[in-house]
């Protein structure tokens, strides 16, 4: 097995022999096995392949959305094998943001309220200005009071970013951030996702089938048959 | 801070309109409870007191001697109203003529319930009276002048006292013993009393103590007092005293308790329905409060919060328009009537708060508590719902709650579980038939907007059962309530036709009998008919005295402890059915047969073929019961417990009886009657026949009330339910135009969908209602009868409604860009 590491400090994200199976009606299926990841505080990684190769399973797994059938995820130095779903949330609730392809955003919260969230999830109350400085700082100032179907969809995914950046996360999960949008639209979200991920020193794990896109990240591996390969 | 985080985001939910209908729904469906127990509440207890002024009191204690007990201090302790009375026959004389009158001996407390109506002389106008005649004077009816031949100057002897007339009686509420107290009557003051001497030991005197007040506590002391009772001792209540009152009332009760637990359960469907709609549409926001590292228990705090602070808001609110509600009848009621409601209590308030909340927890709990469960996965896999738990046993759930809870609140406890029976089978039978008619109507071919119509209710064949089921119940407890409120007042307005008697002609002598006839017949007075009448005393059951067959305080006693009004006749009266055994025929007259109405045999413990003897002054006779009878007490006839074949009591001295209907308008007649037939005695029973029809009147329109009341919580179900599926129906259409289909043709399927679906929801609610009838209508004492306007108009209602409900919700949206519906309901 290659060591995909490339650093030797304190890695933030860790998979060891990371494997999923589900039961499907024609047998079992393995979807990912033997899965080696290790991710430096700092660091971008792209994680690449074909639609359905199973990059959204492996970011459910480390990020701790999923249960693993075979190995373990160290997130953050706590390895989550054997958490339960309310400690695993509680992992998550320290320093991970998300990005979804599909938003997320909640209908009925504006967008203001949307980055507001897991401020005051995490019990900020007054965290209203910093929620409007990230908003302005994704290019929506004016748009606070906006719901989300009044927004286009690269503007909800700037909500998003905005949202995910908000409790300042060491590492941000985004699952082909620009999958619903055109590429010109996408290209600008891209490159807001890197700016504050470089201005705020998040750990970034993009998952996307788009090759260009990942060629903005410092680290490329690829997904193939349920496993990972380094890309030059 | 988890509450503080809560009501942010609640009222943040409640901006953007998510919590709205759930809010709505439950507003309404309280509203609907208190209204109707507010109204139950208060109607019941206006009627309870419009049917006291026929005693005079809430609570009567009658006895054959002073009561032992210190009844003014129980009174007292228990805040009631306390009045007393004694009750005897006498003689009272001016200048010479005499005549055998009732005296009721009155305090000042005089009457407690009810309007005693008083006039200076006969042209004079009525007025009402409380308290008991000056000492010195007297009250007296009309025909005790007349029967004494006194002007209204002369003093009057009771005893050894004189008396002077202080004014005429025009009413007297609680006349009792029946409709027809046959010896005049004449009030005095219970201080006057002693005086007169008339009370010695031995005489025969009733005593009368009476108690009006809170509800409550006149049961405690109805509590209190029946274990004491002793021999020649009974409670008296309306009920009792008044059969036709007590009969209407009860119904009246029966059906004002229906419609509650209707209103509810229909309420509780709403409720039910909004809360899943709530708890579906908060997935995505329970996964990404998991995602965004919330523990399930935090996200279900998050959540209980909300449902409970949302709930507590709409609960006020309800209670605020029941309120409100209750004032628009009292307004609407007291107008009409003229008679004072008595204030609401707090009860109903307290109860549909009660109803509301614990509805929603039930309801609602289930599915919020899959919201914790959410994978928080499902921000990457949208198709990660959690397992529903099946609807129907949210339902079931809903409705067994609400009749829990009424079956508490009312006390019917065979109604509840009719009732409760009654929805679990009917849903099941909803269901099963529903997905045949689905099925069948699904073979109909027909254009386009039909075709698509059809598939939209077949994608989603649960979703389409579901509501098929809920429409059908709420359609078929509307339906109810409408059929049975129709009947009811139909048969109560029979009971009481605009031409029934309002006038008695008693101590008809023989020798008038034919005379008195063709006066009436060429003066076009309708009457029914003649009959002769002998006050006689039944003493022996089977050869053994009756006194030690019947227990003291058995209802069998009412048979035996005063004179009865027997009668013979050849012919059946109208309104008389027979029971058991036969009527006589020619060959019988002579023999000593009699028909005894069944109530009273039942009463007595006695059947065909038994012997009764009676006795009249010294006279015996023994009887065979030939039949028994049922009668209907309320018809203003003449009616009779005992009716002998004719010629057995041939050689008895008897007199006769009459009643007819005379309008007012021609009342001058009865100057020519009583010149005519001086003899005679004359009984106006109008006041009595108006309170009787007040009370009518009064439960007809409680009725009409509650029924709108039913209908809103009915609607508001249909809402709820439509609500659910609309984003759904929404998507699809948003789909069809997407793909190039007109909103011409999407409105037409959508039609075809919304009427189809209420047409067919009609169809089972008949089919329910239907037999929901024949179920209920032992209760409510009426017959059934199959409605076939009820299957015309159910499926046609239905559609309607459902159809204006559905286009209502939908049309706004309709008009909208078909990206705007895409992007506000993906998923
Ligand atoms: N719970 C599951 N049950 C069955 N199949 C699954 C499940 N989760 C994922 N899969 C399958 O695993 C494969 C990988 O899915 P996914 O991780 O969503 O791929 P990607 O994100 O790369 O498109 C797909 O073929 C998907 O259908
Ligand atoms: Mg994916």
């Amino acid at each position: 097995m290659t060591s995909l590491s490339s650093s030797s400090a304190t890695p933030i994200l860790r998979a060891r022999q990371l494997g999923k199976r589900v039961n499907a009606r024609s047998g079992t299926l393995t979807i990912l096995s033997g899965v080696e990841l290790v991710v430096n505080p700092g660091e971008s990684v792209a994680i690449l392949g074909a639609s359905g190769s199973g990059k959204s399973t492996l970011l459910g797994l480390l990020a701790g959305l999923d249960t693993e059938s075979d190995g373990e995820v160290e997130l953050n130095g706590i390895s989550l094998k054997g958490l339960n779903e309310d400690q695993r949330a509680e992992v998550r609730a320290d320093g991970v943001g998300f990005v979804f392809q599909s938003f997320q955003l909640l209908p009925a919260l504006t967008a203001l309220e949307n980055v507001l969230l897991p401020l005051e999830l995490s019990g900020y109350g007054a965290a209203q200005s910093q929620a409007s400085r990230l908003l302005q700082a994704v290019g929506l100032s004016g748009r606070e009071d906006h719901y989300p179907r009044q927004l286009s969809g690269g503007e909800q995914q700037r909500v998003a970013i905005a949202r995910a950046f908000a409790s300042q996360p060491k590492i941000l999960f985004a699952d082909e951030p620009t999958g619903n949008l055109d590429s010109h639209t996408g290209e600008a979200i891209i490159q807001l996702l890197f700016d504050l991920n470089r201005r705020e020193h998040t750990t970034l794990v993009l998952v996307t089938h788009d090759a260009q896109l990942a060629a903005r990240c410092q680290r490329r591996l690829q997904l193939v048959s349920g496993q990972l390969e380094t890309l030059a | 801070m988890t509450w503080t985080l809560a009501l942010r985001l609640l009222a943040r939910e409640w901006r953007s309109g998510e919590l709205r209908l759930l809010t709505l729904a439950l507003a309404i469906a309280i509203t609907a409870s208190c209204a109707v127990g507010f109204f139950t509440d208060r109607v019941e207890r206006a009627l309870l007191r419009q049917a006291t002024t026929f005693l005079g009191a809430d609570l009567a204690l009658q006895s054959a001697h002073p009561s032992q007990l210190d009844l003014r201090r129980q009174a007292r302790n228990a805040g009631l109203s306390y009045s007393e009375q004694q009750r005897f026959s006498t003689m009272v004389s001016a200048e010479g003529e005499t005549l055998l009158v009732s005296v009721k001996a009155v305090d000042s407390a005089y009457p407690l319930r009810g309007d005693l109506r008083l006039s200076r002389d006969i042209q004079a106008q009525p007025f009402s009276q409380r308290g008991a005649p000056a000492t010195g004077t007297l009250w007296a009816e009309p025909r005790v002048l007349q029967g004494l031949n006194a002007s209204p100057e002369q003093p009057l002897t009771l005893g050894i006292s004189q008396f002077t007339l202080g004014a005429l009686i025009v009413n007297e509420p609680d006349r009792g013993g029946g409709l027809i107290s046959l010896r005049p009557r004449l009030i005095i003051n219970l201080d006057d009393l002693p005086d007169t001497r008339l009370v010695q030991p031995g005489s025969r005197v009733t005593y009368r103590y009476l108690f009006s007040g809170d509800a409550a506590a006149i049961q405690q002391l109805r509590d209190w007092l029946t274990p004491q009772l002793r021999p020649g001792e009974r409670l008296l209540d309306v009920r009792q005293e008044n059969p036709s009152i007590g009969g209407t009332m009860e119904r009246a009760r029966r059906y004002i308790n229906l419609s509650g637990l209707l209103a509810v359960s229909m309420a509780a469907i709403a409720i039910a329905m909004a809360a899943r709609r709530y708890t579906r549409r908060h997935y995505d926001t329970a996964a990404l409060l998991r995602c965004l590292g919330q523990s399930q228990g935090r996200i279900m705090r998050l959540f209980c919060i909300q449902l409970l602070v949302a709930g507590t808001l709409a609960t006020l609110l309800g209670i605020a328009l029941g309120w409100l509600a209750q004032w628009g009848l009292v307004a609407l009621l007291g107008e009409l009537l003229q008679i004072e409601l008595p204030p609401g209590g707090w009860r109903p308030a307290l109860t549909g708060a009660a109803t509301g909340l614990l509805i929603l927890l039930a309801t609602a709990l289930p599915p919020l508590l899959q919201l914790a469960s959410v994978s928080p996965l499902r921000v990457l896999r949208r198709e990660l719902a959690p397992i529903a738990p099946a609807s129907t046993l949210i339902y079931g759930l809903a409705i067994s709650v609400a009749i829990g809870l009424l079956w508490l609140y009312s006390g019917d406890y065979s109604l509840a579980i009719l009732l409760g029976g009654g929805s679990v089978a009917g849903t099941a039978l909803l269901a099963g038939l529903g997905w045949l008619l689905l099925r069948l109507v699904g073979r109909i071919p027909g254009p386009l907007p039909w075709r698509l119509a059809l598939k939209n209710l077949y994608r989603h064949p649960r979703a389409s059962l579901t509501q098929l089921t809920a429409f059908g119940l709420t359609l078929a407890a509307m339906a109810l309530i409408l059929v049975v409120r129709t009947d009811l007042v139909r048969d109560w307005q029979a009971q009481l036709p605009e031409d029934a008697p309002n006038h008695f002609l008693i101590n008809i002598q023989p020798w008038e009998v034919d005379l008195l006839k063709d006066f009436l017949l060429q003066s076009d007075v309708r009457h029914s008919g003649i009959h002769p009448m002998i006050r006689g005393r039944l003493s022996h059951i089977n050869g053994k005295p009756a006194a030690e067959q019947i227990p003291p305080d058995a209802p069998g006693r009412r048979g035996i402890r005063r004179e009865l009004n027997l009668s013979w006749s050849a012919d059946l009266a109208p309104d008389n059915r027979i029971e058991a055994g036969r009527w006589w025929q020619p060959q019988d007259y002579g023999r000593p047969y009699i028909s005894l109405e069944a109530k009273l045999a039942k009463d007595l413990g006695v059947t065909l073929g038994d012997q009764l003897r009676f006795s009249f002054g010294d006279r015996q006779i023994d009887a065979e019961i030939l039949s028994l009878r049922s009668l209907d007490w309320s018809s203003l006839r003449p009616n009779f417990f005992v009716i002998f074949a004719p010629g057995s009591l041939a050689d008895l001295p008897a007199t006769s009886i009459t009643s007819f209907y005379l309008p007012a308008s021609r009342g001058p007649w009865l100057r020519q009657l009583v010149q005519q037939f001086p003899t005679l005695t004359l009984l106006e029973v109008a006041p009595l026949l108006e309170n009787l029809r007040a009370v009518v009147a009064q439960v007809s329109l409680a009725a009409e009330y509650v029924l709108f009341f039913v209908l809103a919580a009915g609607i508001t179900v249909l809402f709820a339910g439509l609500a659910n599926s609309i984003d759904e129906r929404l998507r699809e259409s948003a789909l069809l135009r997407t793909l190039g289909a007109g909103s011409t043709l999407i409105r037409r399927m959508l039609s075809i969908e919304f009427l189809l679906l209420g047409a067919l929801s009609g169809l089972l609610a008949a089919l329910l209602a239907q037999a929901g009838i024949f179920a209920l209508y032992q209760l409510l004492q009426l017959a059934p009868r199959f409605h076939l306007l009820l299957w015309i108009s159910a499926p046609l209602v239905g559609a309607l409604l459902v159809w204006l409900a559905g286009r209502l919700a939908t049309e706004r949206i309709l008009h909208q860009a078909p990206i705007a519906l895409l992007r506000d309901h993906q998923d």
